[in-house]
Parts: structure tokens; C-alpha cells; sequence
């Protein structure tokens, strides 16, 4: 099965270049049945992942491009009155795809983006008093630009603990960027993506992530670390417990790739600045020395025993 | 009970294939030393019930119903009360308890029933040692016990394809070493029910019988089982003529089945002159004897015994005979001294009558004639003697050991047509015709010679040394030992004590012929001196342990001023101590980090000895991440780092339960590290 997986993110990465480990935390956020919101400046290729990994996992794929004006009901869908049928029909909106990337999430009003954080969260939505299951497995690769935030509604601290995982992609480094240069159209390139995974895999996979044991030593690590996250912070500064539990269920995923039936104390610090990152209190993202990210400085303030 | 639940609280989880067959074997060979012991229908149906169970295993069929088992139980019950007529008892409980394991077995099924059927087992094969309580069969206990306890271990953490692993068997090992310290001083001062006032443990073997027929000793020429061991704390060993070993002593004649008897101990004697003060000549030897159980009333001594023994329970009784008042069904361990080659001097009336007594009507003619001719005129009791003597050797009487038909009337037929026979004919014949002649004679019945071993300085008699000789009462000389068998044939009997002596030689022409085909030339010689070491070895466990017994540790107590406290205060101490040994052991339980503890020991020797390498581990780091840090500083043990760090990591965060013992290969990964960097740190200074 590793093969599998690792054929995946090969592909993956034979189009996204240089940024092996943000793909494979990724994957690793899919696999935990997880949302993921990916904070960069345009043009770093955070479509093109979004569309590779759609392609590569055989999924169904929409782009919600967020604005200012943007309606709940044009992220949902909305009901129309048939003239034949003589009642009201379910139009289901871009978000009822299996991945959905939502572009500049912070550029829509805050209206628009709670249908979505809702959606996300409930994984179905109801209108007119009449659910909507979505479709299964149920992925939303969220976007945001953290330049020009004149006129945008950043999403609010609360809210961001619904996105499983925050990463960055960066600018790739010179040589992934000459490869880019000499490459051809990256559209051109995700078209020719064959699918590698089986949907019924990556489901399999999905709930193979919650058996992956989670052994005492490893679970006293989680509790260290929520601690000292929320040691000497202000209220609202430390880990809320949905993120020790995120921080948990990453680490399975991040073992269950690594081809382990275990998680070791190397795969939480492997996921913990993508899942803690966001999380964070702004007193800790401001005590910042060493060029240290808050969360490397909470785990190497914390000893593995 | 708490302790008997499995600590993972699962009872419906059902045991291996191999697990089964494990305690099936723990069982079989339990029960092995005592097959002798047990009727050969219960071990049939034992058997039976075994085959049973591997066949269930193997259909994976489903156990009979309570139905059956209880049949089975209440057959075994009824089964074992006909055949013993008793369901108490050592031999019946035994018994009892081979078959109703079988009958366990049949349920076994789950955790709780293999832990009560190994508790069970445990007993069962303690219970050897109330058959016998041989070194051979003490280890023989040992090693079951042991095996049980790998069994016990192996189920509790079981080893990589669920057999037992060494470090299963090392703990054993390390558990019964430990609790050796407590069997010793349960062993030294832990009171004992004495066995005298308690049941009978069974009979054991049986030596000389009680009457003396023609062909009584037959049985024993040819076996070579111990009957005592003497050794002489003078130091001093007595020459082999003077190895008579008296036991009881004959007085009446039964012309008309030919057999001597009259040993009984009711018989009473009012005017007792067998003391020691009435023994003249020879010299004192103190003797300290180690006789098997025998079933009879006999201790033998060397003639003549001179004062009581065994704590004045063997009495010195009419004859010179020392007699307990019942029956010897354990071995001893009796201190006697004996007034070696002297001769009682006087005789009691009763005596008198009692040694001439003999219905001489209902002998032959011929026999009688024969006894008036010894007698010439004017000949005393002496030339009678030495007359009958002369008679055996004239005419060339043998000793033989083979049994032969000695007909209706086996004296006549001795003394004149076959002219060969055991020493009971000797001693029989030589007797009545003493009698007869109207000399005062008797039979004694004891032992002769013995195997002397000279690693130990002591001597092994054996029931093949059974011997029966005379004793005439000569006036002024007092009694005198006449043994016809050796004065009348050749003198072999009369041969120094040595290996190679007459007494040694049964069993020699039994193995001889199993011998001689792979036996190398140099063999018997060494093999015979093994046989004198391993004597001396069982000599040393008779003295150290076996005649440990209640009297001398109620001595042991009365030294160190234990004796007022009674059985009920060492009722309550054991109480109280196994109250005690339950406590700390569920507070063991419950401390399971224990292992754990020992886990991150070695896991912080890892870390000091690359420390020590100059890879320090950073408090944040995890093993993998720092053993792959270390392994790229450190590449000349790069492989044995890896190795420690993928090992650490399973048995840390995975889902494996361990025990300590589990943790030796891991240890020794460290050692593996270590020896590495220094190997390394070599390669480089040079």
C-alpha cells in the first residue's frame, strides 16, 4: 500500500516541484479525513495541487473563486421553481464536489464563508429544510492570500480551527524553479494525470488512520504539548482540545504513510507545525526569536520521554 | 480470586493449539515417576482421555457435556474406591488425582481453567517425593516444576510464534533460585506433622520375610536394591567376617511346612537376660545406620547390639533384636552401638527351653539318625559342632543361588539328595539337627557383607545380602554364631570387603551380558567408581536432608527457644507471612511500569553512550529522529544504532506487551553500539 501511496505522491509531485513535503502533509490531511487551508501568495501553484491531487486520487473536483460579493447560495446551490414538475428543484452548487478549492476564502464576506466553514463541518448541507448529504470523501482546500488585506474579512481565529492542517507552499527554490521553466504548461501536465488511487482506497485508508495505535507514551506526549502550549498564555492563547485531537489523528495519517501500525513521537512534530501553526494564540506567534515558528518553539520546549 | 484473573480481563479468549499440548506434556511428565504406583486401568483410561483431548484440539470438535465429565469423575471415583478400598490415602489420592486432571482437561478451554489446571499440575508432581525421596526423584520434581513455570510464563507473555522463549526459561530459572532461600527455612523450621501419628503414606518395599521357609530368600539373591547404609563415625570399619547383620531371630521349628517363625513381638518373656552387661569379649562400634522403610518392626544392627536405638524406639528385645513397636514405613536415620564378636554369656530357663524345642517326631528317621550320630559318646556340644560341619564338608554341600524343587520335605531333601541350597537351608538344617543333638540353637535372620565404598567409608547392604545363619548356646562360652553356609562350603563368603567380593557379584552376572556388547574395556572400572561417588552423593543427601527429621528439628527449635511456641502460632505465622506474600505480590501487579522502567534504563544507557560519542539526544528529539542524527555523525555504528532505534521504537509505541526478560536482545543491541563506537575510537587512534 505504501507504493501506492507513494506513486501518488510522486505524480503529485512530478508537476508541483520542490515542495515534497507540503504534498505529503497534503495527503496526509486527506487521509485524516481533514480540511486544508493553504496561506500564500497567488502563484505559487496552490490550484495546480489542488487539481494534481484531485487527478492523481481520481476525485471529482470544483474551484469556488471567493469575492467580495459572493452569495451563501452560489457556494450551495439553490432551489428554482420547475415549471413542468410544478415544485421546487435542488440546484447543488460547486461545493458538491469531492474536492472543492475554495480561492481566497478571506475575500468573501463573512456571510459566504461561514456557509462554507458549516458545510465543512457537517459535511452536508440543508436547504429549505431538506438535507443534502455531500459527496464522500469530502475535501476542501481553502486559500489565503495574507497580502492585500485592504477590503478582505480574515478568517476569524475561532474559524480556523476548522481547517485540519494550515501550510504554506513558499516560493520553490531555484532549481524545482528552472525545472518549472523548462517543464511544459502545468495545465497541460495536470491533464495528463491518471488517477492511481481507487476512491475506494483512499476510503479504506480513511478509516485505517483511526486504528493506528496510539500508544501511553505517545498520548502523554500530546498532553505535554497542549500543556505547554496553554502554560503562561493569556485565555484563548494555548491549544483548544479539538487540537489535541487533530494533532492525534494527523499523526496516525502521517504513520499510516510512513507504513507504520504506530505513531511515534517524530510524526506529531512531523504535523504539528501544520496543525498547531493556525492554532496558536497571537502571543505566541509574537514572542518569535531564533526565527523559530511558534510551533517549533513549543515542541522543543517539550522533552520526549 | 483476583490474582487468577487474566489481566486482560478476557476469559472468553481461547487458548492456542500448542498451549494445550504444552500443559498436556507438563501433565505426562508429572505423572511419570508414579506409574508404578498408579492402576494400570486409570492410567489406560488416563491415557484414553488424553488421546481424547489432542483429538478434539485437532477436529477443534466440541468439549463433552457436564453430563459426561461428571460420569467420567464419579467412574474415576468408584473405579479407585474398589481397587484401594480407601479414597484417603497417598496411593488413592494419587490416583484420585491423575484421573480427575484427565477429566479437567476435557474443559480446559479457556485462561482461568489453564491456570487452576497448572496449580493442580504443580501438586501433582510434588507428590512423587511421597513415593520416594531420591536425589534423582527430587530433581526429577525440579524439573517438572520447572517446566511448568516456562508454560506459565510463555502464556502470560508469550514469545514471537508463541512457543517459550529462553528468556521465559532464564525466568523460571531465576524464579526458582529465588524461592529457594524460602523452601530452606520452611524446610528448617517449619513444623512438620509427623508422619508416625498421621496416615499411613503407604507401604513401601518389603525385605526379609517374617518366617523363614526353604525358599524364602529366592526372591531377594537377585535384588539389588538397597536395604541400609552403614557408616562408622569411630572411623574404625569392622573386617568383613564380623559383617553380621543382625535382624530378628527364629525360634520355633515347624517340622511339618518346615518354616521357622516365632518372631511375633507379643511373645513375652518374663525372665529377660539380653543386656549389654551380659555380653563378653570383642569391642565396641558405634554404627549410624540408614535403613529404607522395610514395613516390619526389625533395625539391624552389627552383632551383637549393645543398648537401644533410634531414640530408644528400637528396644533391644529378647535375641538380641532390636524391634520398634510398629511398622518402618519411612526411611531413618538411627545412631546403635554393637559389641562386635562378643557372645552373650548367659542363658534364661525360658531361653533354654525355647532353644531346644523341636516335635522331633515328625522328622525323619533318617534325619534323626543322622543327629545321633554327631553326638558320639563323651562329645561335647563343641565336637556336635564341629561334627555337623564336618558332615557338610565330607559331603560336598554347595552353595547355590538357584531355586531348585526341594519336594515334600525339603530338610530331608537337602541334607541327602541335593546337597546344594540357599543359606536358609544351611541354617535351617543345621539348626533342627543341633536341636535334635541336643544343642540350644536358633536362627538369626539379617544381612551378610555389604559394599563397601571407600570415598565415603561406609557400607551398602544390599536385600541380595539377605542371609540366615545359626547360633548355638555352648556352655561357659555363651551363644556363638555358627554359619554353616560359610563354614560348611568354601569360604567365599569369608572374602575381604571389596568391590570385588562375593556380594557384588549378583548384580555383575545380571548386566554382565547387557555389558559386554558396547562396554569398552576401561569402562568398569570407572563405572564402578561412579557408582561409589554417586553412593557417597546419596549418602550426603540422606544425612543432610532426609534425616532431617521432626525430632531433630524440634531439637533445632528447642536450641534456639522456639520450642513454647505451638503449631497454632506457626499456623498464624503462615497466615500471616502468605497474607504478607499476597499483598506485595498484587502490589507487583499493579506496578506494571515496571517494565517500562527498565525499558527507558536502557534506553537512557543508549542515549549516554553516544552522549559519551559526542551526539548528545536534545530533550525534544525522538529515539528515530535522534538515532538517524546519530547514525550519520556517527556511520562507523551507524547499523547498530539503526538497529537499537527501530527495536526501541516497537517495544516503546507499539502495541506489544512486554516483561523484562523480554528486554535482554535489546540490551544487548546497546551492548552491540557501544562495542561499535569503540571499535571505531580504536581504528581511529591507531
Amino acid at each position: 500500500m505504501k507504493s501506492l501511496l507513494e506513486q501518488t505522491l510522486d505524480q503529485v509531485n512530478s508537476v508541483i516541484l520542490g515542495k515534497r513535503h507540503t504534498v505529503r502533509l497534503t495527503l496526509c490531511c486527506l487521509l485524516a479525513r481533514g480540511h486544508l487551508l493553504i496561506e500564500d501568495v497567488p502563484g505559487v501553484g496552490k490550484t495546480t495541487l489542488a487539481h494534481a491531487l484531485a487527478k492523481s486520487l481520481g476525485l471529482s473536483m470544483r474551484r469556488i473563486q471567493f469575492t467580495s460579493d459572493l452569495l451563501p447560495a452560489d457556494i450551495i446551490g439553490n432551489s428554482i421553481f420547475d415549471r413542468n414538475e410544478q415544485k421546487f428543484v435542488f440546484h447543488p452548487g460547486p461545493l458538491f464536489a469531492q474536492m472543492v478549492l475554495a480561492d481566497e476564502v478571506n475575500r468573501a464576506s463573512p456571510k459566504a464563508q461561514s456557509a462554507l466553514l458549516e458545510a465543512m463541518e457537517e459535511r452536508q448541507v440543508t436547504i429549505d429544510g431538506i438535507t443534502h448529504p455531500l459527496p464522500q470523501p469530502f475535501f476542501v482546500i481553502a486559500t489565503q492570500n495574507p497580502l492585500h488585506q485592504i477590503g478582505t474579512y480574515p478568517l476569524p481565529e475561532s474559524q480556523l480551527d476548522r481547517f485540519l492542517m494550515r501550510v504554506e507552499l513558499g516560493f520553490p527554490d531555484r532549481d524545482a524553479e528552472r525545472g518549472m521553466l523548462l517543464g511544459g504548461d502545468r495545465h497541460d501536465l495536470v491533464r495528463e494525470l491518471s488517477p492511481i488511487l481507487a476512491m475506494e482506497n483512499l476510503i479504506k485508508w480513511q478509516e485505517q488512520v483511526r486504528q493506528v495505535h496510539v500508544s501511553e507514551p505517545i498520548l502523554e506526549y500530546v498532553l505535554d504539548l497542549l500543556e505547554a502550549s496553554r502554560r503562561n498564555q493569556p485565555a484563548g492563547g494555548g491549544l483548544s482540545p479539538r487540537a489535541g485531537m487533530a494533532l492525534q489523528r494527523c499523526a496516525q495519517a502521517w504513520a499510516l504513510m510512513e507504513g507504520r501500525q504506530m505513531v511515534y513521537p517524530e510524526d506529531i512534530q512531523a504535523v504539528a507545525s501544520s496543525v498547531m501553526s493556525h492554532r496558536l494564540g497571537r502571543s505566541w506567534s509574537e514572542a518569535g526569536d531564533e526565527g523559530m515558528t511558534a510551533a517549533e518553539r513549543l515542541i522543543r520546549s517539550v522533552p520526549v520521554r | 480470586m483476583s490474582w487468577l484473573r487474566d489481566r486482560h480481563g478476557d476469559h472468553a479468549v481461547s487458548l492456542s493449539r500448542e498451549q494445550v499440548y504444552r500443559l498436556l506434556g507438563c501433565f505426562i511428565i508429572s505423572v511419570m515417576p508414579q506409574i508404578g504406583n498408579i492402576p494400570l486401568w486409570l492410567l489406560l483410561a488416563t491415557g484414553g482421555l488424553v488421546l481424547w483431548r489432542i483429538q478434539q484440539e485437532r477436529r477443534e470438535s466440541e468439549p463433552p457435556s457436564s453430563v459426561v465429565k461428571l460420569l467420567l469423575g464419579i467412574g474415576f471415583l468408584l473405579g479407585v474406591y474398589v481397587d484401594k478400598g480407601t479414597l484417603t490415602g497417598r496411593d488413592s489420592g494419587t490416583a484420585l488425582m491423575v484421573g480427575l486432571i484427565a477429566v479437567k482437561f476435557l474443559e480446559l478451554r479457556n485462561r482461568r481453567d489453564y491456570m487452576v489446571l497448572t496449580f493442580v499440575i504443580y501438586f501433582m508432581s510434588v507428590t512423587a517425593l511421597l513415593f520416594e525421596q531420591s536425589i534423582l526423584v527430587f530433581v526429577y520434581v525440579v524439573i517438572c516444576c520447572g517446566c511448568l513455570t516456562v508454560n506459565l510464563i510463555t502464556l502470560h507473555s508469550p514469545g514471537p510464534d508463541n512457543s517459550p522463549s529462553r528468556s521465559a526459561a532464564q525466568l523460571a530459572l531465576r524464579l526458582i533460585v529465588q524461592g529457594l532461600p524460602l523452601a530452606l527455612v520452611l524446610f528448617l523450621f517449619y513444623p512438620r506433622i509427623n508422619a508416625r501419628y498421621g496416615f499411613n503414606l503407604g507401604s513401601s518395599t518389603s525385605g526379609l520375610p517374617e518366617k523363614i521357609r526353604a525358599s524364602s530368600f529366592e526372591s531377594l539373591t537377585e535384588d539389588s536394591s538397597m536395604a541400609f547404609r552403614a557408616d562408622f563415625p569411630g572411623g574404625e570399619i569392622p573386617p568383613a567376617t564380623s559383617l553380621y547383620w543382625r535382624g530378628f531371630v527364629l525360634w520355633d521349628y515347624n517340622a511339618s511346612t518346615n518354616e521357622w517363625q516365632g518372631t511375633s513381638p507379643a511373645q513375652e518373656w518374663r525372665d529377660l537376660t539380653d543386656t549389654p552387661a551380659n555380653l563378653v569379649g570383642g569391642k565396641r562400634l558405634l554404627q549410624r545406620i540408614t535403613l529404607r522403610a522395610h514395613s516390619q518392626r526389625w533395625l539391624f544392627a552389627l552383632d551383637y547390639p549393645a543398648g537401644s536405638a533410634w531414640n530408644g524406639q528400637g528396644e533391644l528385645g529378647t535375641g538380641y533384636v532390636l524391634q520398634i513397636n510398629r511398622e518402618l514405613h519411612r526411611k531413618i536415620q538411627y545412631l546403635v552401638t554393637s559389641q562386635v564378636d562378643s557372645h552373650p554369656l548367659v542363658q534364661s530357663p525360658t531361653m533354654q527351653r525355647a532353644s531346644l524345642r523341636i516335635a522331633a517326631d515328625l522328622i525323619r528317621p533318617e534325619v534323626r539318625q543322622l543327629a545321633k550320630e554327631l553326638r558320639g559318646p563323651g562329645d561335647s556340644d563343641e565336637k556336635v559342632v564341629a561334627n555337623m560341619l564336618a558332615y557338610y564338608h565330607k559331603n560336598g554341600f554347595e552353595y547355590t543361588t538357584k531355586a531348585e524343587n526341594y519336594g515334600d520335605d525339603p530338610l530331608y531333601e537337602f541334607l541327602f539328595v541335593k546337597r546344594r541350597g540357599f543359606c536358609e537351608h544351611f541354617a535351617s538344617s543345621f539348626t533342627v539337627l543341633m536341636r535334635l543333638a541336643g544343642v540350644p540353637a536358633r536362627v538369626v535372620a539379617g544381612y551378610h557383607g555389604g559394599e563397601y565404598n571407600p570415598y565415603g567409608n561406609f557400607i551398602i547392604v544390599r536385600q541380595l545380602n539377605a542371609h540366615a545363619w545359626s547360633e548355638v548356646f555352648i556352655k561357659g562360652k555363651g551363644w556363638t554364631r555358627v554359619d554353616p553356609t560359610v563354614m560348611a562350603t568354601v569360604t567365599h563368603l569369608a572374602a575381604p570387603i571389596t568391590p570385588t567380593a562375593r556380594q557384588v557379584e549378583p548384580t555383575r552376572r545380571i548386566s554382565e551380558a547387557l555389558e559386554r556388547k558396547w562396554t569398552p574395556d576401561w569402562l568398569p572400572p570407572l563405572a564402578m567408581e561412579g557408582r561409589f561417588r554417586w553412593q557417597l552423593v546419596e549418602e550426603k543427601w540422606d544425612q543432610w536432608v532426609l534425616s532431617y527429621t521432626p525430632e531433630l528439628q524440634t531439637d533445632i527449635l528447642k536450641d534456639w527457644h522456639l520450642e513454647r511456641f505451638s503449631w497454632e502460632f506457626f499456623l498464624l505465622a503462615t497466615i500471616f507471612v502468605l497474607f504478607l506474600t499476597i499483598l506485595l505480590v498484587s502490589r507487583s501487579f499493579q506496578r506494571r511500569r515496571t517494565s517500562e522502567e527498565a525499558l527507558l534504563a536502557i534506553y537512557a544507557e543508549f542515549c549516554v553512550t553516544l552522549k559519551n560519542s559526542g551526539v548528545p539526544r536534545y530533550h525534544w528529539e525522538g529515539s528515530t529522529e535522534y538515532a538517524q542524527r546519530a547514525a550519520r555523525i556517527l556511520p562507523a555504528a551507524s547499523k547498530p544504532i539503526l538497529r537499537f532505534a527501530r527495536e526501541y521504537a516497537l517495544l516503546r509505541y507499539g502495541k506489544i506487551a512486554y516483561l523484562e526478560p523480554a528486554l535482554e536482545p535489546l540490551r544487548e543491541k546497546v551492548e552491540a553500539v557501544r562495542e561499535a563506537l569503540t571499535q571505531a575510537e580504536l581504528h581511529l587512534n591507531q
